[in-house]
């Protein structure tokens, strides 16, 4: 994370994202959803099975994990009250959220959950070649005298590691198991 | 001293496969730290899976010689390409770099190896002093010391490197609430469980280690442009002149004392303690305005505290089972998963694994030296890995890592979960290291809470009834104010210091 100091400059202009009230809006989001998954936590330990008193020895299971959330939500409130006091010092809270989540990070980001969500069915082996032709290609790789024996080499290398070096049995999918 | 502990853990060192594995890790960790964007603490959480099936001494001493290696590993690419493979060697760079741009890499390369070496042995030396008195110490800590001890450790997370003290400490609470998940060990109630047997017993550190670490920075570098660095060609590793190291004795003996507390410290690391080894070597230096032109001091500054800064937080990690970093979080799992107890009573039950780490981490500190000295100008060029080809084989070994764990594919979704909600909580300021450090404290801190609670009979007042746990608890109070405290001190002491040549003038 960098603490890179604004230009304040002579100019009089404030920097982009100052707001000129306490609090910063992108935190009481932020500081919101913290708030909101507290309560909800919470909330959670009210169905939590009740043990008597003798049992539980003064220790209810409900106890500690109340203590950490409300603990939590006091620390939240603060968060808001944060951004003006780092400007001041040249801490810009925003430096890594001011741009917008690039489309590559939620194509990735879907990409992923793909190719472990079949995994179960196409066998971990068949999976991993996916993975290692997918990725490359979705980030723009197109130089196939190393894509192709990237493919071929470096899963096999990984399964024949996990499978006969460490005895590790993964699922064999369609394909089935090879290494076996 | 155990004489039989130093040479069980001699014997189970000096074999030719623990010699071949721990050489082997040191080779990973120089690659690792020289890789920019891939850390240290990364390689550990992907080692973990790999060492299962190894005997627990032997996989616990890889990753402690992988941990050294890869501090030192940082500073090769930080000195020839002024990128900087782990975040200790950014102050490398500072001096390192422009040395390298004069046609001095060598000299810097030669110099930045010897200070590693020499601040990493003289606190190995510290460490194998101090681990053991500290542990004896803390087995005289009863439930509610420990309990301020683990808060005190939570707390330094106010204190870590990052924007935000607030965001550090909420990361680290929500990583104690992933711990409670699962069977409530006194009474056992399932909690957080959702009806749900995969969670009975709690959501593992391996795959979320994984995931937050790993996976987080994967979807950072799907963005990332191809760049290309500017090396610096036909480098001649030049070990220090009797001149040069003449110049720097003196900062690489300060550094390592710096380098070595702030590695004790809970939760500090090896970051901060490179950056106050060049701060301090700067100003005791005689020449500071040479600093960040190229200065011998500037790089022996940092690289001997980042690496006494490793050995350092060893010492809290198994003496107390309190981590002094967030890659000794990742190694403190790794312990409690290889059926060690960290504490005071790992030095009871077996001693012989400190010795173990001492000595690879030893031999680390060797390996290193020679392998940076040797090799320097191939690692550099491991940066040439192209980023579509690295960050593929990361995400495959950190599927692969994760399902090895128990061989389930929850742990894989638990992975890759951990690594998205990981990359949203990162752009808001809320680091992966905090939570890691909350995720591993959190079973200690609700364990010693509820021990001492059934003693206390519900009582919490006692809790303040032990001088040594008010200590940690006023240490607690002091941490969490530092951020506020510290900038208004700092005012403070600037406006006393400009006010005075106008008193003295007057």
């Amino acid at each position: 994370m960098s603490n890179q100091p604004l230009g304040r400059g002579g100019d009089g202009e404030e920097p982009a994202g100052f707001s000129p009230s306490t609090l910063h809006r992108p935190d009481i989001f932020v500081a919101g959803i913290i708030l909101v998954l507290c309560s909800l936590l919470f909330a959670r330990t009210f169905w939590f099975d009740l043990v008597p008193d003798s049992l539980a020895q003064n220790v209810q299971p409900t106890d500690f994990p109340r203590l950490v959330l409300i603990t939590v939500a006091v620390i939240a409130l603060l968060i808001p009250f944060e951004y003006k006091r780092k400007l001041r010092r040249g801490i810009d809270l925003d430096s890594d959220r001011r741009d917008p989540i690039p489309m590559a990070v939620y194509a990735t980001s879907f990409a992923l959950v793909a190719f472990v969500g079949i995994t179960p069915w196409l066998g971990t082996f068949a999976s991993l070649l996916f993975i290692s032709a997918g990725l490359p290609l979705m980030w723009g790789e197109r130089r196939w005298k190393f894509l192709v024996p990237y493919v071929v080499l470096f899963p096999t290398a990984v399964m024949w590691l996990f499978s006969v070096v460490l005895q590790v049995n993964f699922l064999p999918g369609v394909i089935g198991h090879i290494f076996r | 001293m155990n004489i039989d502990a130093i040479v069980t853990g001699i014997d189970l060192i000096f074999t030719p496969t623990s010699l071949m594995l721990i050489f082997l890790s040191v080779m990973i960790g120089v690659v690792i730290g020289a890789l920019p964007g891939l850390s240290s603490t990364m390689a550990v959480a992907l080692l973990l899976p790999f060492t299962l099936g190894l005997d627990p001494v032997v996989a616990i001493s890889m990753m402690a010689a992988l941990y050294c290696a890869g501090t030192f590993g940082g500073s090769i690419t930080a000195i020839l390409i002024n990128a900087p493979g782990a975040p200790p060697a950014v102050a490398t760079a500072l001096d390192g770099y422009p040395m390298a741009q004069r046609g001095e890499a060598g000299r810097a390369l030669g110099v930045a190896a010897v200070s590693s070496v020499s601040g990493g042995i003289m606190s190995l030396i510290i460490f194998i002093i101090a681990a053991p008195l500290l542990a004896a110490v803390a087995l005289q800590f009863r439930p509610q010391e420990y309990f301020a001890l683990t808060l005190f450790g939570l707390s330094m997370l106010a204190a870590i490197s990052g924007k935000s003290a607030p965001r550090n400490l909420v990361s680290g609470l929500m990583g104690v609430m992933v711990s409670t998940v699962g069977i409530h060990l006194v009474t056992g109630i399932e909690r957080y469980t959702w009806g749900t047997t995969w969670l009975y017993d709690g959501i593992d550190f391996v795959p979320v280690l994984i995931g937050v670490f790993a996976i987080s920075e994967l979807l950072k570098q799907a963005v990332k442009p191809e760049t290309t660095m500017e090396r610096i060609k036909n480098v001649a590793i030049k070990l220090p002149s009797f001149g040069d190291l003449n110049k720097i004795k003196w900062t690489i003996l300060r550094s390592t004392g710096i380098g070595t507390f702030i590695g004790i410290l809970p939760a500090e690391g090896t970051t901060v303690a490179a950056i106050m080894g060049y701060n301090e070597a700067k100003r005791w230096s005689k020449n500071p305005e040479e600093f960040g032109k190229g200065c011998i001091e500037g790089v022996a500054g940092p690289e001997a505290a980042n690496n006494s800064g490793a050995s350092g937080a060893m010492v809290p990690t198994l003496a107390l089972g309190i981590p002094g970093s967030g890659t000794t979080a990742v190694l403190l799992a790794a312990l409690i998963m290889h059926g060690f107890r960290p504490g005071p009573f790992l030095m009871r039950e077996t001693p012989e694994i400190l010795y173990a780490i001492f000595l690879a981490m030893l031999l680390a500190n060797v390996g290193f030296l020679v392998i940076g000295l040797a090799g320097a100008r191939i690692f550099s060029l491991i940066t040439l890995i192209p980023r579509t080809f690295l960050w593929p084989s990361v995400f495959c070994f950190a599927v692969v890592g994760s399902y090895a764990y128990n061989q389930q594919m929850f742990d894989v979704w638990v992975m890759l979960i951990a690594g998205l909600l990981g990359f949203l909580a990162m752009r808001h300021g809320f680091g992966p290291a905090p939570f890691v450090m909350g995720l591993v404290l959190g079973d200690l801190l609700e364990k010693n809470w509820s021990q001492a609670m059934i003693i206390f009979d519900s009582n919490w007042v006692l809790f303040f009834h032990s001088p040594i746990a008010n200590l940690f608890f006023a240490l607690t109070a002091l941490s969490l104010a530092s951020p506020l405290i510290g900038p208004w001190v700092r005012s403070k002491l600037s406006k006393s210091l400009n006010s005075a040549p106008q008193r003295m003038g007057d």
